[in-house]
């Protein structure tokens, strides 16, 4: 075998790649042939050099960046996958949106209602509340004026309808007939009773004020027999 | 004997074959495992070769990400007709390629200033294991970076090929595989290659006669 043969075999004779007879051929000729032989250590050495070269570690950026990278094709493989994969990750995307959303308002509601049963529960020993009273005047309303009390009235018709107006002070301010005649004589009678009469004011919102009441007046006749 | 070992070495590629399988079929329900499993089985491989073909930290790191970038969006038209890391090899001697090419277009370009920053090729970075004395530390480090520097001036379709073999461990049929080519040139190339870097440094050490190149097997 010439040096030459063997020179081109020597990469695959250091990889195990030449077998059975080629390979003894090979070797009987490396021992007889010492500038051969010299050549397969050359080899063999750098071979053995280039496997110790170290091994450059991943920078820390290309990592994250890999990461990143991943997590970004993962979510458009997801995206763009079968419709059930899609609406999955729909799904997952409009939750996460959701919690973002809700995650800063949840503190500052949770604290609002937790203050507001605190501020309530010591405000409920505070709080007087009224018995209910069946005859209570509703305040939220207006109240007529009514009359109270009025002396005997002496009228000349069978009925005589009297509108008074009352001031807040419950006292009649001002009349005018509505129905009937009455004669001067009976207008000072109604006059002098109207001065004593008393009568509780018109109220607006619980505040006195002024009103109108109308009175009548029949006359009754009483017979006596015997 | 012979055939008990290459009865196991087919068990060990059958094993290997349906975990890659099952990546990839996780990887395809978009498992979030799955992708990190992926990057933490193949990132610091696919850089290192990267880093060796290109001799740039800064290049590699551009097509390591390329390369997953593709490996992620195509990895629903893996048939899984070669492996995983097969696959994954040769889509980033390939990416490894196009930059090269890139940068032959764009030899004025730009010196970033993040090289400085992740100061990966750092020797400190890069040693393989601690040398017990100075004295083996400098000479480690000549050693290593004469080999780097003579790997660079190698014709880069021999380099791809001795990268693979020699620093990469792969098989001939694997390398094959990667580099698309038959099983008859890419011994060629393993040859020629180992050659060439054997003459390069001849050169270098008889450049600088007080240099002994004493190349020593990894601890």
């Amino acid at each position: 075998m010439s040096c030459q043969t063997v020179r081109n075999s020597l990469s695959e004779f250091l990889d195990h790649r030449v077998a059975g007879d080629k390979r003894a051929r090979v070797a009987e000729h490396l021992a007889e042939c010492p500038e051969c032989a010299a050549n397969l250590r050359r080899l063999s050495e750098l071979r053995e050099g280039l496997k110790s070269l170290p091994q450059a570690p991943v920078p820390d950026r290309l990592r994250t960046q890999l990461l990143v990278l991943a997590s970004r094709e993962r979510a458009h493989w997801n995206a763009t996958g079968t419709v059930a994969r899609a609406l999955h990750t729909w799904a997952g995307n409009l939750k996460l949106a959701a919690d973002n959303l809700m995650r800063p308002l949840a503190l500052p509601l949770a604290g609002g209602l937790a203050s507001a049963i605190l501020l309530f529960g010591l405000l409920v020993p505070t709080l007087g509340f009224k018995p209910i009273i069946l005859n209570d005047v509703p305040t939220g309303f207006y109240t007529a004026a009514t009359l109270v009390e009025v002396a005997p009235f002496g009228a000349s018709n069978d009925e005589t309808v009297v509108e008074l107006y009352v001031d807040a002070k419950g006292q009649a301010t001002d009349y005018s007939i509505q129905k009937g005649k009455v004669s001067p004589a009976m207008q000072a009678d109604l006059t002098q009773m109207l001065f004593f009469a008393r009568f509780t004011p018109a109220t607006w919102f619980g505040q006195p004020t002024n009103g109108k009441v109308l009175v009548s007046f029949r006359r009754i006749n009483y017979t006596v027999r015997g | 004997m012979a055939a008990s070992i290459l009865d196991l070495s087919s068990q060990h590629t059958a094993i290997a074959d349906s975990e890659d399988l099952s990546l990839v079929h996780a990887l395809r329900e978009g498992s979030e495992r799955a992708y990190e499993l992926l990057l933490l089985r193949f990132q610091q491989p696919v850089y290192n070769l990267a880093l060796r073909l290109l001799n740039d930290p800064s290049d590699a790191s551009d097509v390591v990400q390329e390369v997953f970038l593709k490996v992620f969006r195509n990895v629903g038209h893996f048939r899984g007709q070669s492996s995983l890391k097969t696959w994954i090899f040769r889509i980033a001697i390939n990416e490894a390629h196009n930059q090269r090419r890139w940068f032959f277009r764009h030899r004025n370009r730009e010196v970033g200033i993040e090289e400085d920053q992740d100061d990966s090729r750092s020797r400190v970075n890069t040693l393989a294991d601690s040398t017990p004395s100075p004295f083996d530390y400098v000479l480690d480090q000549e050693r290593q970076a004469m080999i780097e520097a003579a790997l660079t001036r190698i014709n880069p379709t021999f380099r791809s090929a001795v990268v693979l073999r020699d620093i990469t461990d792969l098989s001939y049929e694997e390398v094959a595989d990667i580099l698309q080519i038959s099983l008859g040139t890419v011994k060629s190339r393993i040859l020629r290659g180992r050659e060439a870097l054997r003459q390069e440094l001849e050169k270098k050490l008889q450049s600088q006669p007080a240099m002994h190149w004493l190349p020593r097997p990894a601890k």
